[in-house]
């Protein structure tokens, strides 16, 4: 494994690698009957298209799928669902990365990067920035705990379980973490990691935290209660509950794959 | 049915409020149950987590916690892509490529006579500074040879400004570009002290049948200083004449 954490593939790791246009050949006949791209046009778009979702992943924010249309395809936003699932192939077989469609009202509006590969205990040894790293230390505490109660806590409930730890203190940013609480309700719910929503029908209003899209894309619920069982000193499958929700949420995934 | 009229809307009002708020008392216990062998509170889960980080770090340095031993663990809990940000952020094409481009097209258009004017104007200022520089430095010499009674000038007292070494190597820049064009001449004196002295003017018609001689000096700020005190230069010869050189000077 390289450093960036993904199994270099057999195949070659350049844009014009040739899936793509073997996929492209198959699919030529298809775009000869749209009239529209030539698959030379129909390629460059897709590389276009991959490029643009790879440098927009830097902050995590979601990806606006009228931002794809707008800046990549301009006049071609016709195609925009062919190119779009053209680039969701390359990204999967060349980049081992899977680009998940956040649907509201079934209408696809957001994409985000998720990394497909399966790591066994790898993962452990990944370096990640520094920002990163806390990021992730942070949200590990705040989702661990969000899951263990059920996946609803209340914002009160979150801060005094921060504070208790030392990582909260109002007006002062953690040596470690930084700005916190702008962390919990800014950075993470728009890399939707966490939800920060009101609870409705309170005065004066309150607000909860659950766990976000990406949270629920990204993030190994298994990993999450064997960090709780180390730090009890016990074993996972002693949180009977949990542990449901853990195979549930497992086999979930395995149906949606195939 | 429709027909029957309500007899006391009060008492509905009442009981939907009843209703509403005995459903969310319902959700909440449910919320509540717990069907775990073992139960968990946010209390036990802070206190656990703290007693792991102390027994982890061999050193708990003034009751601040090092929450990097949990880096790892968190590493294993997400599927993230790695993504390349940029070296040196951003980059801006600049304008210069278009503005090259609309004056070549303008040039393409303008007639054969005025070829010969642009060419004068591309002379900037900066070059015309420099050729006001050497001629001054020749007049300078000159006059200094005059005085000396033709006898060639130590180079050194020629161009150091003991006031400014940046002033200095200015003077020794300018110099070179007479040594280039033949307009003064390089030799040594008895003491093998680099002299200077200006060429006759009829003799500058014939340069290329002179020895072309040239010099190559390096000057540091150290030997600057030495130099100042060897030669017991205490005012430049060459008056600085820009703005930044008598600023300097004045320091």
């Amino acid at each position: 494994m390289n450093m960036f954490g993904m199994h270099m593939r057999s195949k070659t790791f350049f844009w014009r690698a040739s899936t793509i246009e073997e996929g492209n050949e198959i699919m030529a006949s298809k775009s000869a009957q749209e009239g529209h791209l030539s698959s030379q046009e129909e390629e460059n778009l897709i590389n276009d298209t991959v490029r643009y979702i790879l440098s927009h992943d830097n902050t995590k924010y979601a990806i606006k799928r009228q931002d794809i249309v707008k800046d990549v395809l301009k006049t071609y936003g016709g195609s925009s669902k062919y190119i779009i699932d053209g680039a969701t192939r390359v990204l999967k077989e060349i980049f081992g990365m899977k680009l998940v469609a956040v649907e509201q009202n079934s209408n696809v509006k957001h994409y985000m990067l998720i990394n497909n590969e399966k790591f066994s205990t790898d993962a452990r040894y990944m370096k990640w920035p520094k920002e990163v790293e806390s990021q992730q230390v942070l949200l590990m505490l705040t989702l661990s705990l969000i899951f263990m109660k059920g996946g609803v806590e209340s914002e009160e409930d979150m801060l005094s379980f921060l504070s208790n730890l030392g990582i909260m203190s109002k007006n002062r940013s953690h040596e470690y973490f930084g700005d916190v609480w702008k962390l919990l309700t800014g950075e993470f719910v728009r890399q939707m990691y966490l939800e920060h929503v009101r609870i409705p029908e309170l005065d004066p209003p309150k607000f909860e935290f659950r766990w976000g899209r990406r949270a629920e894309e990204e993030v190994s619920r298994r990993s999450l209660l064997e960090f709780v069982s180390l730090v009890y000193g016990t074993d996972p499958k002693n949180w009977t509950t949990q542990y449901q929700e853990v195979l549930q949420t497992e086999k979930n995934k395995r149906e949606k794959e195939m | 049915m429709i027909n029957i009229s309500v007899q006391n809307p009060e008492d509905a009002l009442i009981d939907a409020k009843v209703v509403n708020a005995s459903s969310t008392v319902l959700k909440r216990s449910a919320q509540a149950l717990d069907t775990n062998l073992l139960s968990f509170t946010r209390e036990e889960y802070y206190k656990n987590t703290l007693s792991y980080l102390q027994e982890e770090s061999s050193v708990v340095r003034q009751g601040k916690l090092n929450f990097q031993k949990l880096a790892s663990e968190a590493a294993e809990c997400f599927s993230r892509t790695p993504s390349a940000s940029y070296i040196l952020g951003a980059f801006q094409v600049g304008e210069v490529a278009c503005a090259k481009k609309k004056e070549r097209k303008q040039r393409a258009k303008q007639e054969i006579e005025r070829k010969s004017q642009p060419e004068n104007v591309t002379c900037n200022k900066e070059e015309d500074d420099i050729e006001d520089s050497v001629h001054y430095i020749m007049n300078v010499l000159t006059a200094a040879y005059r005085q000396n009674k033709n006898k060639p000038i130590c180079f050194f007292k020629l161009v150091i400004n003991p006031d400014s070494f940046g002033a200095t190597v200015e003077n020794i820049f300018h110099v070179s570009f007479l040594v280039r064009d033949g307009y003064v001449n390089l030799s040594w004196d008895e003491n093998r002290f680099p002299v200077i002295a200006p060429v006759p003017r009829n003799a500058i018609e014939t340069k290329y049948e002179q020895q072309k001689r040239q010099m190559i000096l390096g000057i540091d700020m150290k030997k600057w200083e030495e130099l100042k005190k060897a030669f017991e230069i205490r005012e430049a010869m060459i008056k600085p004449r820009s703005i930044d050189a008598t600023q300097e000077s004045s320091n």
